[in-house]
């Protein structure tokens, strides 16, 4: 229709041109107001003017109304100096148009033009769009239905581009963009081709200049990055295809909770894709995608029923530190492994499948994983671990240096297992060296529940440790004896480690039971470690020589029931000691423990070296003993026998005096206060001298 | 032989009245106040402005009408032994948690100021206004905020397993969201019925 207008007014140009009155030189249309489809325009003019070089021609229009989204355009005034008119076609070869628009401003154009009006074939050029700063230069060519526009920008700012986008968005598109924020300048190309229903053809070679992009929550953010978007896409019977480079240099961004220094570390990938609209299906390929220093690799991805179908990620042999930092500690913020440092390299190899457990493939090499909390640490991490959902088996071989519990050195070992079907076993017993023991495992398994709850169980022997080793490394006294145990069953589940049947310690002559052993959240704000300890037969001389308390002899039996450790400090338990009775070893206890015993209960110290009895170095004894039962921070303490207004520790007796008694009056002690007490042994108001 | 079997009687309607008494441990809303106040105090500083709304006592105040008259009566004439538990909050680990708190505080603090950082109705904090933080900063937010709602719910854990009540976690923690609001600085951010509060 529009082609049809223009035919007319060429027309109308042509017969007054060519008319007999040839001696007319100017030519001047007043056309004042009209209408066609729906363009109407107000006060609108033409003069034509015969020239040296062929026809001029001046248009000028008041207001010229055009469909939404151009809307109204004022004040135009339009010339082209040398209008070529041929048979079918007019050529402007340039010329210049002025208006003014409401989202465009005041404009002075360049232009030129040639339409083939008969074949329907028009070439438009216009250049110096002003946008704020920056000018936008258009090319667009219409043959028939067939249409491509070329547009070059130069130093065209964003935000102009937003608020011109802005005019022509639809309400619903509007609304969306509504909060976001947007700056930057963008220079290159921009050409799109399509027919009268499509756009068919869309390439780019766009860069982004101080890039800065916010949504209105602000998680996905660009602060001053520079870009490079190259893009080639194509459409054919409605389903899209596409070729992109992309490179990020320069600036920072946010991706929740991804953080991007691209100023230290730039980003480059290629990429290609399909679209189909009509079956809701997407598919990516990045074969090349590289974060520089951090991480290469490729990703292949389809996206189906607004869901992701199937992922392939492949990395290539990526820096671990780089990659935990950037990629992996943000989401694992409020774990036991949102603190670690890393070295060494890992490449892997993941494939998900929707509605199937994802297929890992992991390969380390020389890894090694430090927890900033020092809680635990692995050194030397080598080798292929292996997970699958399927039934097929997947092998896994992990090699290592060194493992710390804590404090507590665990050494160089390897496992071999293999996975099917969201789950792990060990293929062969395992040994893992615990100071100068070892902890045998047998039957190691390890499940994902459909929560993807982790949880693992094995049976095992730990062979005896030392423990004037252990003691050594965790910064005990040093205890003598040793550690070691029969584990039926160690099951961990729900973030808790459980120790069925019994861990046993050989310790100062004695054997010391430890049954129910409870860990929870081991690497949580605050561990939870309960057990139930029994104690027969502590050689009290051994044990007193160890913590250089004084020398006692004889026996102890002793139990520490409920006992509850938070944070690995003891916060409750009912412990009980006391010599066994009818035990037939000789009883002494010396000066000095007796001073310090009866710190324990409260006493002062040094009664006895300023008594006659300073001059006995040791003292028969019948029994001693002290319990506690320590709830909120107050133990409730007592002894082998109630005393007059307080309890004895140790009760005086046997063959031969000097016999001596320490009674103890404190029920209720504050438990840090005790501690302090069994540490320093210093203050004393000294025993109870009967 | 009668007043013998008086004497029967009323010993055995005495002891069906001892057996009917019920010991109901309430949770100590008053003292959980209290204890959540200290904690706060210390955790915060003088940078909490302190409030001057008296602690409530809702949870305390319970009143059981639905019960059958009968049972009523019954404690009528045996009033049930009511035990207004107290709460301790003195244990080395509570100490370490709340250590961890206070100088992980002088960290959070600034963005308390900004508004980047808020209080949540459920007694833990979170990210409000992520634009205020620059973006080479956000991750360490974000573990501030994640180590701080860490250690707050083993605090709250530890109290009630302190106390040998686990199952007063949900009341502690519920105290605890308020006594924080109650006590935040002004300027500081507060959730409340699903938005966000200015104190």
């Amino acid at each position: 229709m529009r082609s049809s207008l223009f035919r007319r007014w060429c027309l109308a140009i042509l017969l007054l041109i060519v008319s007999p009155a040839h001696a007319i030189e100017k030519l001047q249309l007043l056309a004042g107001d009209w209408q066609y489809a729906n363009i109407s325009a107000k006060d609108s003019q033409l003069q034509l003017q015969l020239t040296a070089n062929g026809l001029a021609l001046e248009l000028t229009i008041a207001t010229l109304q055009l469909a939404e989204p151009f809307g109204e355009v004022n004040n135009i005034h339009l010339h082209c100096q040398q209008v070529r008119l041929q048979s079918g076609q007019i050529n402007c070869a340039q010329g210049q148009v002025s208006f003014v628009h409401a989202h465009l401003g005041d404009q002075t154009v360049t232009f030129s033009l040639q339409a083939r009006y008969e074949e329907e074939r028009y070439q438009i050029q216009f250049s110096g769009l002003s946008l704020a700063d920056g000018t936008l230069d258009i090319q667009a060519e219409l043959d028939g239905q067939i249409w491509q526009a070329n547009i070059q920008s130069h130093s065209v700012t964003l935000e102009s581009l937003e608020s011109l986008a802005l005019s022509i968005l639809t309400e619903d598109l509007i609304e969306l963009s509504q909060g976001w924020q947007l700056q930057g300048e963008l220079n290159g190309k921009l050409m799109m081709a399509g027919d009268a229903s499509n756009i068919s053809r869309i390439e780019t070679d766009l860069a982004l200049h101080h890039w800065s992009v916010s949504d209105p929550q602000s998680r996905y953010v660009t602060e001053s990055a520079n870009a490079r978007v190259q893009l080639k896409a194509r459409q054919q019977a409605g389903e899209w295809r596409w070729s992109n480079i992309m490179t990020l240099h320069g600036g920072q961004a946010y991706f929740e909770p991804v953080f991007l220094d691209f100023e230290q570390s730039g980003m480059h990938w290629q990429s290609d894709g399909h679209w189909s609209p009509a079956n809701d299906r997407i598919t990516l390929n990045i074969p090349e995608f590289d974060h520089s220093g951090t991480l290469q690799g490729s990703v292949s991805l389809l996206y189906q029923q607004q869901q992701v179908t199937s992922l392939q990620i492949k990395l290539d042999k990526a820096q671990l530190n780089n990659v935990y930092n950037t990629w992996l500690q943000p989401f694992l913020l409020g774990t036991a492994a949102d603190s670690l440092t890393l070295d060494g390299s890992l490449s892997a190899d993941i494939d998900y499948q929707f509605g199937q457990s994802p297929e890992l493939s992991l390969s380390f090499s020389e890894v090694d994983i430090d927890d900033q909390q020092q809680r635990f640490s692995l050194a030397g991490l080598t080798g292929q671990f292996a997970w699958t959902g399927s039934m097929e088996p997947q092998h896994t071989a992990l090699s290592w240096q060194q493992v710390y519990f804590y404090a507590l050195p665990l050494g160089a070992s390897a496992i071999d297992g293999v996975s099917t079907r969201s789950g792990f076993r060990l293929t062969q017993p395992f040994v893992l060296p615990v100071m100068d023991g070892a902890l045998q495992i047998h039957d190691f398994s390890l499940a994902l529940d459909q929560e993807q709850a982790v949880s693992w169980q094995f049976d095992g022997l730990l062979t005896p440790v030392s423990m004037e080793a252990v003691s050594e490394v965790l910064g005990w006294p040093t205890l003598y004896g040793r550690l070691s145990g029969v584990i039926p069953q160690v099951r961990y589940q729900h973030q808790q480690v459980q120790v069925d049947g019994a861990l046993m310690l050989r310790l100062f002559d004695g054997i010391t039971v430890i049954r129910d052993l409870r860990l929870q959240d081991p690497f949580g704000a605050l561990p939870q470690l309960s057990a139930n300890v029994d104690i027969t037969g502590l050689d009290l001389q051994l044990l007193t020589q160890a913590f250089d308390f004084g020398m006692i002899s004889g026996r102890l039996d002793g139990r520490i029931h409920d006992l509850r450790l938070a944070g690995w400090q003891a916060v409750q338990f009912d412990a009980q000691f006391a010599t066994p009775q009818g035990d037939r070893n000789r009883r002494r206890i010396s000066q000095q423990a007796v001073d310090n015993l009866s710190q324990i209960g409260g006493g002062a110290s040094g009664v006895l070296s300023r008594s006659f009895l300073r001059f006995f170095e040791d003292f028969s004894y019948q029994q001693l003993g002290l319990s506690c039962r320590l709830r909120n921070s107050v133990c409730e303490m007592s002894g082998v026998a109630d005393a007059e207004h307080g309890y004895y520790i140790v009760q005086g007796g046997g063959i031969l005096p000097p016999w001596i008694n320490v009674v103890g009056y404190t029920r209720r002690v504050d438990w840090p206060d005790l501690l302090e007490r069994l540490q320093a042994v210093r203050h004393s108001s000294g025993p109870v001298i009967e | 032989m009668m007043y013998g079997y008086k004497q029967i009687s009323v010993a055995a309607m005495a002891l069906f009245l001892m057996s009917c008494v019920t010991i109901n441990i309430y949770f100590p809303a008053a003292a959980a106040e209290q204890a959540a106040d200290r904690i706060i105090e210390d955790v915060w500083g003088p940078d909490g402005k302190r409030s001057d709304q008296p602690a409530s006592s809702e949870t305390q105040s319970m009143i059981e009408t639905d019960r059958p008259v009968l049972v009523r009566m019954l404690e009528w004439v045996v009033s049930p032994a009511e035990a207004q538990a107290d709460l301790n909050v003195n244990s080395p680990a509570i100490s370490a948690i709340q250590s961890r708190m206070r100088s992980r505080h002088d960290q959070l603090r600034p963005h308390y100021d900004s508004g980047a950082v808020g209080l949540t109705a459920n007694g833990l904090v979170t990210v409000r206004d992520a634009g205020s933080i620059p973006l080479a900063q956000r991750n360490s937010v974000n573990a501030l905020v994640a180590d701080e709602n860490k250690d707050r719910n083993a605090l709250y854990a530890e109290i009630a397993r302190a106390n040998g009540r686990p199952e007063w976690q949900s009341d502690i923690q519920e105290t605890f969201a308020r006594r924080w609001i109650s006590n935040a600085a002004s300027g500081w951010w507060y959730q409340q019925g699903g938005n966000w509060q200015q104190k």
